[in-house]
């Protein structure tokens, strides 16, 4: 039976870590709990404000107003510049004391993945074509003056040219990565690494961020002259570069 | 306060602590926060917010914005874990969208209130 108050889980941080007053979800104060020198960012709430937010009938908005409160309060912890492990969205347990045994129960592990992220920030990175990719019209039907063979010579070198561009363009990707990933200290590939031609986060420290800044810059520059936009957002808390399942009932 | 070097490509005000975050970003934020980050699996989780939940919500969520895609929330059309379910909800939930534009429009004609352009 699901109980009708419980703790929601924003992120892991030290121990040492203090937020300042700050609202979380269903409007609860947010505290650090300690335990074992770790920390954990959590507000109480109603179980009942949660399942209205996923239930069928809810208003899908909901679910936009939580991702954005969770945001929110990870973003105001990881402020406070000590290491932020998110938790994922929407990550509810019982009370404290199983609060407190999950930090007890992984606690090397919490460490290490606090290690990783320490002193980093999170930047969000993408290229697409900038327009559309296909603005250069295929060739018109033979008109009767045209030849066969003259249409089929130029259909070829209309695909040539396109062929060639998109090299350009790959060509031009993977010397982005190259810099980008110079000066970042981890990166994985993002959700749409597959629709775009680059979509990555990159885990920079944050004495490294000028450095980053003016590569993006630099590459957003040169990429445009291609007819290609870069998008940049950030910094984010390092939500990518947390790879941490815990049974804490172990 | 440090200022914070900024990227000209840089699409959203995302300073770290700074109040509101701007609507364009909700993409970017959902992007991130619902199936990344710590997982607990065990006894102690209450499971009324599970992830399954959660990205159905999502996904009925970027139906109900015509913007999905300026918004670029569409990372997930080519997740195979996307239920035709979940397909058919966000076209009802498009279609209805459509029916109750139009129905506004209408309204809103009949009323002499359009926007004077």
């Amino acid at each position: 039976m699901t109980p009708e108050r419980a703790l929601y889980l924003y992120a892991a941080v030290p121990g040492d870590t203090a937020v300042d007053a700050l609202r979380g979800v269903g409007d609860g104060p947010v505290e650090v709990l300690t335990a074992d020198g770790l920390g954990l960012a959590v507000s109480d709430v109603a179980t009942a404000d949660l399942a209205a937010v996923v239930a069928e009938s809810a208003d899908p908005r909901l679910v936009g107003a939580l991702a954005q409160r969770h945001d929110a309060v990870v973003r105001a912890v990881a402020a406070s510049g000590g290491a932020t492990l998110p938790f994922r969205l929407g990550t509810v347990v019982t009370d404290r004391q199983a609060a407190r045994r999950f930090l007890t129960a992984r606690v090397a592990a919490l460490r290490a993945q606090l290690a990783r992220v320490a002193g980093c920030d999170e930047w969000g990175v993408t290229v697409c074509e900038d327009g559309d990719p296909h603005a250069e019209a295929e060739p018109a039907d033979a008109s009767t003056a045209e030849s066969g063979t003259a249409y089929l010579l130029r259909r070829r070198q209309h695909f040539d040219r396109l062929e060639q561009r998109r090299r350009a363009a790959l060509e031009l990707v993977a010397w982005t990565e190259g810099a980008l990933g110079e000066t970042a200290r981890d990166t994985v590939p993002g959700k749409r690494q597959d629709a775009l031609l680059l979509d990555r986060a990159y885990l920079v420290r944050r004495d490294e961020q000028p450095r980053f800044v003016e590569a993006l810059d630099r590459c957003g520059d040169r990429l445009a002259v291609d007819g290609l936009a870069l998008r940049v957002t950030g910094p984010w808390p390092p939500y990518s570069f947390v790879d941490l399942t815990v049974t804490a009932d172990e | 306060m440090n200022v914070e070097p900024r990227s000209k490509y840089a699409t959203s005000s995302s300073r770290f602590g700074g109040g509101q975050r701007s609507s364009d970003s909700l993409a970017d934020i959902l992007e991130r926060v619902l199936d990344r980050g710590v997982v607990i699996v065990g006894d102690i989780v209450v499971g009324v917010a599970n992830v399954e939940l959660l990205t159905l919500k999502v996904r009925l969520l970027v139906a109900s914005v015509d913007t999905a895609k300026e918004m670029g929330i569409d990372w997930w059309m080519n997740d195979p874990s996307l239920s035709s379910k979940a397909a058919r909800e966000r076209d009802a939930l498009e279609a209805e969208n459509r029916d109750l534009r139009a129905r506004l429009d209408t309204l809103e004609r009949s009323l002499g209130q359009g926007e004077p352009s």
